[in-house]
């Protein structure tokens, strides 16, 4: 392997490279599971199938697909006793589906607010009626 | 009152359609501007804690490494981290608001230039991948350079057999045993080769000598042992020195066929064998392979073969 991967050279909608989309991937599969090693599994698995779906191709994968699957996914981490994160990664943790994986999503600032809202199945305007409330949600939580 | 989109606007997200005018009205409103950047900063400050969750280098090597093994047929690029204080407003069309917004972390995209140089390096390993299998025509043709190599070498490994003969090693060393000799080991006697039976004779010995070198004139003569075999020598001239030896060819287990001549040379001197009637004979003297076979042409006849 290698030559660095970057920018829009491998993701073709906008010039964020595919390290940051992995990075980004694990920290939304993070919130969602609470732990590191499931976070780390499942962001493996939704890459590898990306990767397989794209014929092997790290040029060809849909980066923007891996968090419409990781939002799909959302609901399916085995419950934990107790997380490991702390301070307002926790608060998100804490938060109610689908609030929890919206506002991570929001945060990551990472995919087009369009392309959240089709993600999370609502309109834009739905999208900011659950930002605002999940936001609230995360004030509360946090006193 | 704020526009519903208003919890949505961002930065990063300003130059976005859907906000556009909802960010201006904000931002012209003094009393939602100061709602806007109460917002913001709450964000801001969420998502530097969310930043700070990130895969470490080996975390990233180790997902490397689980697709390689997934994909067999070709490993992934490396993921590597792009330069770092670069926005991540670009990556969703807000570079202007993008300048306000430097992410704190080993966050976004890759610059223009960094993409240019990005450019050179995949483009060798793209190729490398690309690389083209052998075609079908190629493999035959190597195949059959294998083949057609085999059989050279083995064709010559048959030659270099056949032009030998069993025992031609130790007509070698009967000739590198004569590099020492001073003239006192011999006895003298002047005659001719054809009358040296009767002198071998007297020694016990019945050693032939091939009629073409039956009417050489000798100088001296001896009996020797070499390797436990009795062995005739003799000191002859014609129109150069020669030396005959004479043996049963038995005795140094030398395997010729009864008249057939062959050409070995030693160190200094080279040998022309042959086996008459029981009695193996070399003459030698110092020179080269040529120089005998051109020796032998002349003396020998075909017919005498």
């Amino acid at each position: 392997m290698s030559g660095p991967i970057e920018g829009d050279s491998i993701c073709p909608l906008n010039s964020v490279s595919a390290y940051d989309y992995i990075q980004a991937l694990h920290r939304l599969c993070l919130v969602q599971s609470g732990s590191d090693t499931a976070a780390e599994s499942a962001a493996h698995d939704i890459l590898s199938e990306a990767y397989k779906t794209a014929d092997r191709d790290l040029a060809s994968v849909d980066f923007n697909g891996l968090f419409r699957t990781a939002f799909q996914r959302r609901d399916s981490y085995a419950k934990i006793s107790e997380n490991k994160l702390t301070d307002w990664p926790r608060v998100l943790h804490s938060l109610p589906e689908p609030q929890r994986s919206t506002l991570t999503l929001f945060y990551l600032e990472i995919l087009p607010l369009a392309f959240i809202a089709e993600i999370a199945g609502s309109s834009i305007e739905q999208l900011a009626d659950t930002i605002r409330e999940a936001r609230s949600e995360l004030a509360r939580a946090r006193q | 009152m704020p526009s519903r989109l208003f919890p949505l606007i961002r930065p990063v997200y300003e130059d976005e359609p859907e906000l556009e005018l909802v960010s201006i009205e904000a931002r012209n409103n003094a009393e939602l501007n100061a709602a806007l950047e109460r917002q913001i900063a709450f964000d801001n400050e969420v998502i530097d804690q969310l930043r700070s969750l990130a895969l470490s280098d080996a975390q990233i090597e180790k997902l490397e490494n689980s697709l390689a093994e997934d994909g067999t047929q070709a490993a992934p690029p490396p993921i590597v981290p792009p330069p770092a204080s670069v926005q991540i407003a670009a990556a969703i069309g807000s570079a202007a608001v993008a300048q306000t917004v430097t992410q704190p972390g080993p966050e976004p995209v890759a610059s223009p230039k960094d993409k240019e140089k990005a450019e050179p390096d995949r483009k060798p390993e793209e190729e490398e991948e690309e690389e083209p299998r052998a075609r079908p025509l190629t493999i035959f043709f190597a195949i059959g350079v294998g083949i057609i190599a085999t059989i050279c070498l083995v064709g010559y490994l048959v030659w270099d057999q056949m032009k030998s003969f069993q025992g031609a090693d130790r007509i070698t060393e009967l000739l590198d045993s004569a590099n020492g000799l001073t003239g006192d080991e011999f006895e003298a006697v002047q005659t001719n080769t054809d009358s040296l039976k009767d002198w071998f004779l007297l020694k016990n010995q019945h050693f032939i000598v091939p009629k073409e070198f039956a009417s050489t004139r000798t100088i001296a003569c001896r009996v020797f042992q070499f390797h436990n075999a009795d062995v005739g020598q003799v000191m002859a001239k014609d129109n150069r020195e020669l030396l005959y030896f004479l043996f049963d060819p038995a005795d140094l287990g030398v395997k010729l066929k009864n008249g057939k001549w062959e050409v070995v040379e030693g160190e200094r001197l080279v040998g022309g064998a042959t086996v008459v009637e029981g009695t193996c004979f070399v003459v030698a003297f110092r020179g080269k392979h040529d120089d005998m076979q051109t020796y032998l042409a002349k003396k020998v006849t075909p017919a005498n073969q």
